[in-house]
């Protein structure tokens, strides 16, 4: 009998009826779960006989925390002290949401902690996980699924989570966040819950993040909208993975926040401009980034690609000449258009704090200028081969010049060689687009000397 | 930011389970404020007074956690003055770290209504937090509360007066 649960105390700071509940989900419903009576020091030890068809991970898990002697790794790691009671035990306290451990942090900033025999905040001198019953005060809990979605984070999930740490303590004296995660998906397969990301460690409280992609979130009418999406994509699994996209990002960011709340308020007064800026920005940006991001061989029949893009997107394919041109004049000229009331605030707020800045007229402006040139040639009746070849130019054109932050100048020769590898394998397909950004790089780091 | 963001209390309600404190802030810099309006952590200083701290901490050594839930914020544009509500549980529960002499964990309660001094020590940043995906970093809700707390650059101590507070039954 190794796991065990605290029962009430009387002051309302432990849920035991909470641990009952999710223990018989872990279990995933079998009889065999039961309890013995109260230890003098408030502990409820869990009793599990397994029926031999439950033979999924989660209640074999529970079956060895109940059932199996745990003496600690053999050998112990470097820096790990032996358990000081054997055979360990594994204590779980199910809290509120207003529980803070002794270092002062909340239970809500994390839903679950989980600590081993020598960490300072367990007294137990066992093993030991303290999760939140409260689900954040009544408000649930979410992480991200796989495509980046929020998710349901459930309280007998967050407990399994907590229990996969344990187990790894007990056994290896570590523990890593994607091997919870992963197990925590063997929970989520019973519940029928989609798994969780298991190289993503953020969530909170409530359905959902409500910061991201502020323009694009109401302009397309929801933050989980299919735009929204794609530019979490591109910012996540692309452009935030390498040192210099991270801090081309944070520019970016920076630049974009002061901009994006008088963006958001022209869309909030006008349903016109909305629109405007859904079909003539927001789409034409996300299907230029996604162009590119598949476009990994310059040999790719670009201009097929695109007009399929185009042909595909409804919002794309009914921008006609006036309006390519009408968006055209707003990004690039920073003018309005007399026709749209409130354009000429929108072209003002864009050449003010758009325009620029080198970061964002490159990265948001430069692709919606391409996709509208692009558009401008289909129009013009141009066949696949030469709209490919076209289009290619200016795509290389613009790759090349991307902007050059003070990042290069920190990185070692080993470290610029592999940004500059990743870069090609996305960004910089021709030899032309290379030894243009090569030479611009040689002239920018030759200025730090 | 060029200047720093004048903050004011204006009131606090209780109830039985929550308390609100409602603050003027008025963003006077050139950049957004993303403020953060729920407690990551409490503290009760030598002189008993209760400070609940709006920024994050790293997390002690070896420490596990589920996620790190991302900071509630309200955002302020460059500029904008607005009455923000920053709301938590009126009494927490602290583990010591300690047990009892019959062997249970010592936990103490932290009520805010009846504290000699309530302490809000607000913090908030210009831009919002997002996961950092590069691949040296520590793939660990460890590495986010760290990066958390680079992040909420901006601190500022509001001492919360319970005159101007309104208790509700």
């Amino acid at each position: 009998m190794a796991l065990l649960f605290r029962d009430d105390d009387g002051t309302g700071t432990f849920f035991p009826d909470q641990v009952r509940g999710d223990i018989v989900t872990i279990s995933e419903l079998d009889a065999g779960v039961g309890e013995d009576p109260a230890r003098a020091d408030g502990m409820i030890p869990i009793t599990y006989t397994r029926t031999p068809s439950f033979t999924d991970e989660p209640p074999i898990r529970l079956d060895d925390l109940c059932n199996q002697a745990f003496n600690g790794p053999s050998p112990l790691p470097s820096g790990v002290p032996a358990p000081p009671n054997t055979p360990i035990d594994f204590h779980i306290w199910a809290v509120g949401g207003n529980f803070t451990t002794p270092d002062g942090i909340l239970i809500t900033t994390a839903a679950g902690v989980a600590y081993r025999w020598d960490l300072s905040g367990n007294p137990t001198g066992h093993l030991l996980c303290i999760y939140d019953a409260s689900q954040c005060n009544g408000s649930g809990y979410w992480v991200r699924n796989l495509d980046g979605d929020p998710i349901n984070e459930p309280p007998s999930v967050i407990l399994y989570h907590e229990l996969a740490h344990l187990h790894d303590f007990a056994t290896t004296g570590d523990s890593t966040e994607p091997s919870a995660e992963n197990q925590e998906n063997d929970l989520r397969d019973f519940l029928g819950l989609p798994h969780r990301d298991p190289d993503s460690h953020e969530g909170g409280c409530g359905g959902g993040p409500s910061t991201c992609c502020v323009v694009a979130s109401l302009a397309t009418d929801s933050p989980f909208s299919d735009e929204v999406k794609a530019l979490r994509r591109v910012r996540d699994r692309l452009l935030r993975r390498s040192e210099v996209g991270y801090e081309l990002f944070a520019s970016l960011h920076k630049a974009y926040y002061r901009f994006s709340s008088r963006v958001c308020t022209l869309m909030a007064s006008s349903k016109a401009i909305r629109g405007l800026v859904r079909s003539a920005f927001v789409h034409p940006l996300v299907s230029m980034l996604e162009l590119l991001w598949s476009r990994t061989d310059p040999a790719t029949d670009l201009g097929r690609e695109f007009r399929r893009r185009v042909v595909e997107q409804p919002l794309l394919s009914q921008l006609d000449e006036t309006q390519r041109q009408q968006a055209l004049r707003i990004i690039v000229e920073g003018d309005g258009i007399e026709e749209h009331a409130g354009t000429d605030a929108l072209a003002q707020t864009l050449r003010e704090h758009a325009m620029s800045d080198p970061v964002v007229r490159w990265a948001l402006l430069g692709p919606i200028e391409a996709l509208l040139y692009g558009l401008g040639l289909l129009q013009a009746g141009l066949d696949d081969d030469a709209l490919g070849q076209t289009l290619s130019k200016r795509l290389d054109a613009w790759a090349a010049e991307m902007p050059l932050l003070p990042i290069w100048k920190q990185l070692s020769p080993s470290e610029r060689r592999r940004e500059l590898g990743q870069l090609e394998s996305v960004l910089l397909l021709t030899e032309n687009a290379r030894a243009r950004f090569s030479e611009r790089l040689d002239q920018f780091l030759s200025e730090a000397a | 930011m060029k200047t720093g963001p004048r903050l004011t209390m204006r009131r606090v309600e209780f109830n039985d389970e929550f308390c609100s404190v409602h603050v003027h802030v008025d963003n006077k810099s050139d950049a957004p404020m993303h403020v953060v309006t729920r407690p990551r952590g409490v503290r009760v200083d030598s002189a008993g007074a209760v400070h609940l701290r709006f920024w994050d901490e790293p997390l002690p050594e070896g420490v596990r956690a589920a996620f790190f839930s991302l900071p509630p914020t309200r955002v302020l544009e460059a500029g904008e003055q607005a009455e923000v509500e920053f709301k938590f549980p009126r009494t927490f529960r602290q583990a010591t770290g300690k047990l009892t002499a019959d062997g249970k964990p010592e936990i103490i309660t932290i009520d805010t209504s009846t504290a000699p001094q309530l302490i809000l020590d607000l913090a908030w940043s210009d831009v919002p937090f997002y996961e950092d995906p590069r691949k040296k970093v520590r793939p660990d809700p460890a590495t986010l509360f760290k990066q958390s707390a680079e992040w909420a650059h901006g601190r500022h101590s509001l001492q919360v007066s319970q005159k101007e507070g309104k208790r509700k039954p």
